[in-house]
């Protein structure tokens, strides 16, 4: 008799379960429960859409509901599971009673972090996840003359790009110091902020949220900060991504430190026959092994085609992360690896830091930009540990091969013996990474 | 974290977070300097042994 798979969450880790487990066992019934209308689109490409870089949101979808159902994925939509029982082995499905299962994967994605102030019951309160209501929230913003934006999160930072290109005045409020204080070193964000109040937003470092206040109908009109009132006709709440771990709490799976659901390398949980993979679980850093949670899409894919892999009966590895990270924020793409500067501080992590600013192309070729690159590294070993950048391209390709150099142990001294592509128009003559790495050595006077 | 952006801030030579009210100056006038105190190995130790997922089977890829 096949086995029958249940897969709570139609994210990028359900809907790469579900895959992976019928790649595997082709015969198996998998099912797939989620409360939303669609699944298998990126949500990462909504502020895209709404900044008009995207022209529409069918763009977003990556397959078809038929699609997923030629593969044999029955997918129930609008449909939520309330619960599951391990021990009888039957999840409750709203609707449709207790469904029982074989093997059971918890895709419950997050919740955004509650703000924990007054009027969060208002109107025009906009939290990005959910295609359709984006679709709504897109038509909203062809009215809209003032948005905040409540924390400069890395998705707070796509919608202050998004909100400016849609010549919205746009305000931005964040207790840090400076955007993405959290990720980023303010040196490599200066250049963000700088061409976002180029653009007319009016940025609020160092300000609180206090409350949401309403225009009398049920609407916000402005939003109470810290530093007084912003009136606005929109806020776009930004603030963490929380694992949501309700049904598998309940269920007795336990949950870590970084609150998130406890997952070995398999992606298995502490009950039999239950995995769990995307924003709902916590996995270790490759450096510290602190457990971490809330990563990117493609952490949260590649976390489910291994839950989906081993729930079916294969054999799949995930590796500790080492968090490589990169986006368009302002004219600049930003990115890193690991830990800033900031956040190996805060932590108390000993490390040495060397920067240089290079040049992404050869000097004389048209186009060419300028890269800055900060690398971290262990003081004792001079193993890289962290690294941040900024530039107007190649930013990605270089936060890959630094969570690689990260992961696989090579210190500063390769680095800064790499050997690079050097052809004018895509790379210069010294490569900024290993120009970055010649500098830290010399300051520690090798 | 406002403990090390404000040493991150003076580095760069930015505007620092606000200055601490409340039980913030609880957190960053006692706790901080004495989680600074505490060497990194053992502050390293006393993490890993919080409970988690970095508790369970990971193989890793890294050099020794």
């Amino acid at each position: 008799m096949a086995q029958r798979i249940v897969v709570i969450g139609g994210g990028a880790a359900g809907i790469g379960a579900a895959g992976a487990a019928k790649a595997v066992d082709a015969a198996a019934d998998i099912r797939v429960y989620t409360e939303f209308e669609d699944v298998g689109y990126s949500p990462c490409g909504i502020p895209y859409v709404h900044g008009k870089e995207i022209p529409d949101f069918e763009r977003l979808f990556l397959a078809t509901k038929e699609a997923y159902a030629g593969q044999g994925i029955d997918i129930h939509y609008e449909t939520r599971a309330t619960g599951f029982d391990t021990g009888r082995k039957v999840v409750s499905v709203a609707g449709e009673g207790e469904v029982g299962y074989d093997k059971l994967i918890v895709a419950t994605g997050f919740d955004y972090a509650d703000p924990g102030v007054p009027g969060t019951g208002l109107g025009g309160l906009y939290y990005v996840k959910n295609i359709r209501r984006a679709m709504e929230w897109d038509k909203v913003l062809d009215g809209v003359r003032t948005a905040v934006v409540v924390e400069a999160s890395p998705l707070g930072l796509e919608m202050v790009t998004a909100l400016c290109h849609r010549g919205i005045q746009t305000h931005l409020i964040d207790p840090g110091a400076w955007a993405l204080s959290v990720a980023t070193d303010p040196d490599i964000v200066a250049p963000v902020q700088d061409s976002w109040r180029e653009k007319g937003a009016e940025l609020h470092f160092g300000t609180t949220l206090t409350g949401f206040l309403g225009d009398g109908s049920g609407s916000v009109r402005a939003v109470a900060t810290s530093a007084g009132e912003i009136a606005c006709d929109l806020a776009v709440v930004c603030t963490k991504k929380q694992a949501s771990t309700g049904l598998a709490r309940a269920a007795g799976v336990r949950t870590g430190s970084a609150d998130g659901i406890i997952v070995d390398e398999r992606m298995h949980t502490s009950v039999p026959d239950v995995w769990a993979a995307g924003d709902c679980i916590e996995v270790p850093h490759s450096v510290t092994d602190i457990p971490v949670q809330g990563l990117s899409g493609s952490h949260a894919y590649a976390q489910g085609k291994v839950a989906g892999t081993n729930a079916a009966g294969g054999q799949r590895r995930y590796q500790p992360v080492s968090v490589p990270w990169g986006m368009v924020a302002g004219d600049w793409m930003i990115g890193g690896v690991s830990f800033s500067e900031t956040l190996a501080t805060a932590l108390g992590i000993p490390h040495v830091t060397g920067v240089a600013e290079g040049i992404s192309r050869a000097r004389y070729y048209p186009g060419v930009e300028k890269v800055r690159v900060k690398l971290l590294a262990d003081p004792k070993t001079l193993r890289l540990i962290g690294a941040q950048m900024v530039g107007r391209e190649g930013i990605k390709e270089r936060a890959d091969f630094l969570a690689m150099a990260v992961r696989t142990g090579i210190t500063v001294g390769e680095l800064a013996t790499m050997e690079n592509v050097y052809s004018p128009p895509i790379g210069a003559l010294n490569e900024p990474i290993a120009l970055a790495a010649q500098n830290l050595l010399s300051g520690l006077g090798s | 974290m406002i403990a090390a952006q404000e040493k991150i801030a003076a580095k760069y030579g930015v505007t620092p977070p606000p200055r601490p009210r409340g039980r913030d100056i609880f957190w960053l006038r006692v706790y901080v300097p004495a989680y600074r105190a505490v060497p990194w190995p053992v502050r390293s130790a006393v993490m890993r042994r919080l409970p988690g997922s970095h508790r369970m089977t990971w193989t890793r890829t890294q050099r020794p």
